[in-house]
């Protein structure tokens, strides 16, 4: 049972990608390995970034107990960047422009005035850790009772500007993403909103089974711009404060729902976490091959699939990853029958170094 | 607030005045020293002044939770302009890495040597207050041994220069305030702790409030207020700020001096 304390249940939660309408389908479609065709070179194409957000809050909406009272925190990297990227075309050109774009706050401003949220509001930007970012903030805003609950909106869309920006970097694969194969050549975009619901947990008040948050951590590899750490020191450390949150050892962790982009430095930079922390070789898998690395969504949609592994026992394969070059880790190449699953690990890793960690246990009722 | 989070220093500067170094308290960091200045070589100076005498292992811990309005905005048009140029064949790679609100937090996490949680937020004119007051319940929650809190912005050429001084056209800005720097740009920071964390250095003051809440859930576009008032806060020594940041959210500071 985890410390009441620090246990946050995931209420409910949503997702909506360009090519999935929730998360029952992304998780039908992550067991199944059934990827949408498409490849880096046509990136999924993007949504407007408020129907992406909407899609994704109206399924959660309903379980909201105070909605003037609740808090919301936003997770992004850029916002809405087709707006600001519109804004920025007007003003290279010239036009007489008397305002500035939709900023951060102000997207936010229009998602809470809308759904009718009125508690503490506020968006958090930490690459692509941004997710988990929002998550770990509203966990630590319910812990501290400042609210009594706090919903998580995490989006990001693919524009021009990103896809540019990523293909300087040469960090885009040339054909789809393949997280810890051999042959893995970059990660791909994709556009994504996810939403959920957290609440402290309270072991007598449902029914069900939940699946709770029972610790967190987050660092920083005080190191470089955007190559993560080779030694991967920021992201053990972020780990292991999760660990120490939850109380537990490396042991007790049994899967692993890892960042996988599928570029070469960060999944050698995971591959050496695990290698170094877990000697017990937890289950490890990914969905970035599936929808693509959807940036400051990445970390709460995958979160709320790693949810689905531990209510299911499944842990479904690694997609995208062919041909391991890490056979010492147990990287998931194809599913094996259901187990229980009592805590899961789910990581993040973003630009500038930032690392972030999760464990996510299923809570029985009384 | 269970247990107090203390202040045991600040800086402050703000490129558009004159001089651009606002205020220090608890520290010695007086001017601005380089010749030529990006606003983040402004931010590592200011930083590493406020952290003189930390010890190593504190600073190794500590995290950092900054507010910013603008966020990327003014290197995401730098970043614009080069995919814009020679027909888009040559973006910047070097100006994309910096297309994020975070990228200024994680510089100073590399010239300080910070490994702790970082995180940057926005919430319109209350994103700073609101960097304070999160990073005060880490810090009240021993999440953090120490924090850098506050709240750093980089001011546009140009048409957005308007947010800076709400009201006031960009043309006017340029015309009565000289430049003093490569970049526009007021960054506020202060390091807070508990009561104890800093061995023999006394703190300077104890925050007895900091709190969020919600309010009305609109309000125009704002520029981030509360870092003005956030340097009045510092500068007075003790006081209170209560801002409406016109996103949701109200943020309350308190200070006393000790």
């Amino acid at each position: 049972m985890p410390n009441p304390d620090h246990a946050m249940e995931i209420v409910t939660g949503s997702a909506v990608t360009p090519e999935f309408s929730s998360i029952h389908a992304l998780w039908t479609a992550w067991q199944t390995g059934c990827r949408p065709e498409w490849k880096a070179t046509d990136t999924p194409a993007s949504m407007d970034w408020h129907h992406l957000v909407a899609e994704a809050l109206r399924p959660i909406l309903s379980q909201v107990r105070d909605a003037p009272r609740c808090g919301v925190i936003l997770a992004t990297t850029k916002g809405n960047i087709a707006e600001i990227e519109a804004w920025m075309a007007a003003v290279r050109q010239g036009r007489n422009v008397d305002r500035l774009p939709e900023l951060m706050s102000e997207s936010l401003n229009i998602v809470a005035r809308r759904f009718g949220l009125g508690g503490p509001c506020y968006g958090v930007s930490t690459a692509c850790t941004s997710g988990l970012t929002a998550l770990i903030e509203a966990g630590e805003l319910v812990a501290s009772s400042v609210v009594a609950e706090a919903v998580v909106v995490a989006a990001d869309t693919i524009t021009g500007f990103t896809r540019d920006g990523f293909k300087s970097l040469k960090a885009l694969a040339k054909t789809n993403c393949h997280p810890f194969d051999k042959n893995r050549d970059g990660l791909v975009l994709g556009s994504a909103a996810a939403a959920c619901l957290l609440r402290r947990f309270d072991p007598g008040s449902r029914p069900e089974r939940t699946v709770s948050l029972v610790g967190w951590g987050m660092s920083a590899d005080a190191m470089h711009r955007t190559a993560p750490d080779r030694a991967a020191g920021g992201l053990i450390r972020a780990i292991r404060s999760a660990l120490s949150m939850a109380g537990l050892g490396p042991e007790a962790i049994d899967a692993v729902v890892l960042h996988g982009t599928g570029t070469r430095y960060n999944d050698e930079m995971e591959a050496t976490a695990m290698r170094t922390l877990f000697s017990h070789r937890p289950a490890l898998s990914g969905i970035k091959g599936l929808i693509g690395h959807t940036l400051g969504a990445a970390g709460l949609i995958e979160t709320l699939l790693a949810g689905q592994c531990l209510t299911t026992g499944m842990v479904p394969p690694m997609v995208g990853l062919q041909q391991t070059e890490y056979p010492d880790l147990n990287l998931v190449i194809q599913s094996g029958p259901a187990r229980p699953i009592k805590y899961l690990l789910k990581t993040a890793s973003g630009f500038g170094g930032l690392n972030a960690a999760v464990i996510l246990s299923q809570t029985e009722p009384e | 607030m269970n247990t107090p989070v203390c202040l045991y220093a600040w800086v402050s500067l703000d490129t558009d005045r004159i001089p651009p170094v606002l205020g220090c308290g608890g520290g010695t960091w007086q001017s601005i020293e380089r010749p030529t200045t990006k606003a983040s070589n402004l931010a590592c100076d200011a930083a590493q002044a406020l952290m003189a005498g930390v010890t190593p292992t504190l600073r190794d811990n500590s995290g950092l939770f900054i507010g910013s309005t603008t966020g990327s905005l003014h290197d995401d048009l730098e970043f614009d302009n080069s995919r814009a140029a020679d027909g888009g064949q040559y973006p910047s790679p070097n100006a994309f890495r910096r297309t994020l609100p975070s990228t200024l937090a994680t510089e100073l996490t590399m010239d300080l040597g910070l490994h702790g949680p970082v995180v940057v937020y926005a919430a319109g004119a209350a994103s700073a207050a609101v960097a304070c007051v999160r990073g005060a319940e880490y810090v009240r929650r021993g999440m953090v041994p120490m924090a850098i809190v506050g709240g750093m912005e980089i001011w546009t050429d140009g048409p957005p220069a308007g947010l800076a001084e709400p009201g006031v056209p960009a043309e006017a800005i340029a015309s009565t305030q000289r430049r003093a720097t490569d970049e526009r740009c007021q960054i506020v920071l202060a390091l807070i702790g508990p009561a104890d964390s800093r061995g023999d250095q006394r703190p300077i003051g104890k925050f007895t409030q900091a709190r969020l809440g919600g309010s009305d859930i609109h309000a125009p576009r704002q520029a981030d207020r509360s870092l003005g008032l956030l340097v009045d806060l510092l500068a007075a020594g003790q006081g209170q700020m209560v801002v409406d940041g016109a996103v949701g959210i109200k943020a309350w500071l308190e200070l006393q001096r000790l």
